[in-house]
């Protein structure tokens, strides 16, 4: 008999696919596979999407537990990344759409427009130019993120934060991929243009 | 090259995949624009940053919360088939009591103000409500005191509404409130210019 340990060190050595294939097949083991290759991603780009750490392990926990309940229906037809963070981004933009909702700002038409808080934490006056710290400047980048329109904020947050693919974003995003890259170099631009006032040239 | 074609290439340019004619383009460009060289290293900059985020980790707590919330998964899935129907059916009961409730309120609405068209019999039930509810002419002419004119639409000539002075809405014809209508019945000298109905008689909804 083989070792629990041993085989779940095995399991680690599979593919997403494979994995799921066991998860349906009814292997836990497989499925805390899964979440241990995942959790760290997922948090990371919704946290970054909705710029709320707290919140975004809510909404990482309902993307497993989705990815769980539907594991018998998962066909093997696409990659499972591509599966999961399509998941991920629907109920982060879902979580966008309430925060809107509760702010009343903006009409639920507008979401695709929408960008994130309107009233920036820094000052933004010419004398605000100043090297800022590192930790500042995280902040900063952000605070620009969230404050990018949702559909350039989802393209660059897939790939300048979770580092996926061009065609994979496309995906993910069911979008053509040159539409991807047009909304990435856009959202890059905006921020860009967000950060600029606050640093100088040697700073970043 | 101008600077919006340029600047629609920085991605491409920073990640190294732009192809060489649009390098050679874009260098060539960048070499002659000081606006667009020094926007570029302020988007490499900012590329770097992005990069430079620390990664959010998840909290201790995470896997623990995971862990409750896929017992609780797995405990529901084990559940007997009736168990489950019963939480489904309590969490369907307010939808289903809403769609129903719309159901009633349309089907009742639609026996109250739906035009009888010219050869259909009228409903019964809406005569009986507009019987229901008489009003001399008196009284709903008292009701428009003050009114320069109603909105006049002949009984079965559905959308033709036209705006009709008061008092000549008013000759001739005897009133009912059927919900937020008026139908007025008309006498034999006003009916000259009314359709009538299945039933012959003569009539006009006014809306306020």
């Amino acid at each position: 008999m083989v070792p629990a340990r041993l085989k779940l060190i095995e399991l680690r050595r599979e593919c997403d696919e494979e994995l799921m294939e066991r998860c349906a097949a009814g292997s836990h083991e497989a499925f805390q596979c899964l979440v241990e290759r995942y959790r760290g991603r997922l948090i990371n780009v919704v946290g970054r999407f909705i710029n709320d750490r707290d919140r975004a392990e809510d909404i990482v926990q309902e993307v497993f537990l989705r990815v769980y309940r539907n594991r018998q229906r998962y066909e093997r037809k696409g990659k499972f990344s591509t599966w999961i963070f399509t998941i991920a981004v629907n109920l982060a933009k879902n979580e966008i759409r309430r925060k809107v909702r509760r702010r009343g700002e903006i009409s639920l038409e507008g979401l695709e427009e929408a960008a994130g808080p309107t009233t920036a934490t820094a000052d933004k006056s010419p004398g605000a130019e100043e090297n800022l710290g590192r930790e500042q400047l995280r902040e900063m980048v952000a605070e620009a993120i969230e404050r990018l329109p949702v559909r350039y904020r989802e393209a660059v947050v897939l790939r300048d934060i979770e580092g996926l693919a061009y065609e994979e974003i496309a995906s993910v995003l069911r979008i053509p991929g040159g539409t991807v890259r047009s909304r990435i170099n856009r959202g890059r631009l905006m921020i860009k243009d967000f950060l600029t006032p606050f640093l100088s040239r040697e700073s970043l | 090259m101008n600077c919006e074609r340029a600047t629609e290439l920085w991605s491409s340019y920073c990640e190294n995949e732009i192809d060489a004619g649009d390098r050679l383009e874009l260098e060539g460009h960048l070499t002659g624009c000081r606006v667009c060289a020094e926007g570029l290293a302020a988007f490499q900059k900012t590329m770097q940053a992005l990069k430079d985020l620390p990664p959010m980790e998840p909290s201790p707590s995470f896997d623990a919360r995971l862990a409750r919330a896929l017992a609780e998964e797995n405990l529901r899935e084990s559940e007997p088939w009736h168990a489950k129907l019963g939480v489904w059916c309590a969490r369907l009961a307010p939808a289903a009591g809403a769609v129903a409730a719309v159901f009633a309120i349309s089907f009742y609405l639609a026996l109250q103000v739906a035009p009888v068209r010219e050869g259909e019999q009228a409903s019964p039930m809406r005569s009986e409500i507009a019987a229901s509810a008489p009003l001399s002419s008196d009284e709903y002419a008292a009701s428009l005191a003050g009114r320069a004119s109603v909105r006049v639409e002949p009984w079965s000539v559905a959308g033709q509404w036209s705006e009709a002075p008061v008092d000549s809405a008013m000759s001739g014809y005897r009133v009912r409130f059927v919900l937020d209508k008026v139908i007025l019945e008309g006498e034999e000298a006003a009916r000259s210019s009314v359709p009538q109905d299945s039933e012959g008689v003569h009539m006009k909804y006014v809306t306020f």
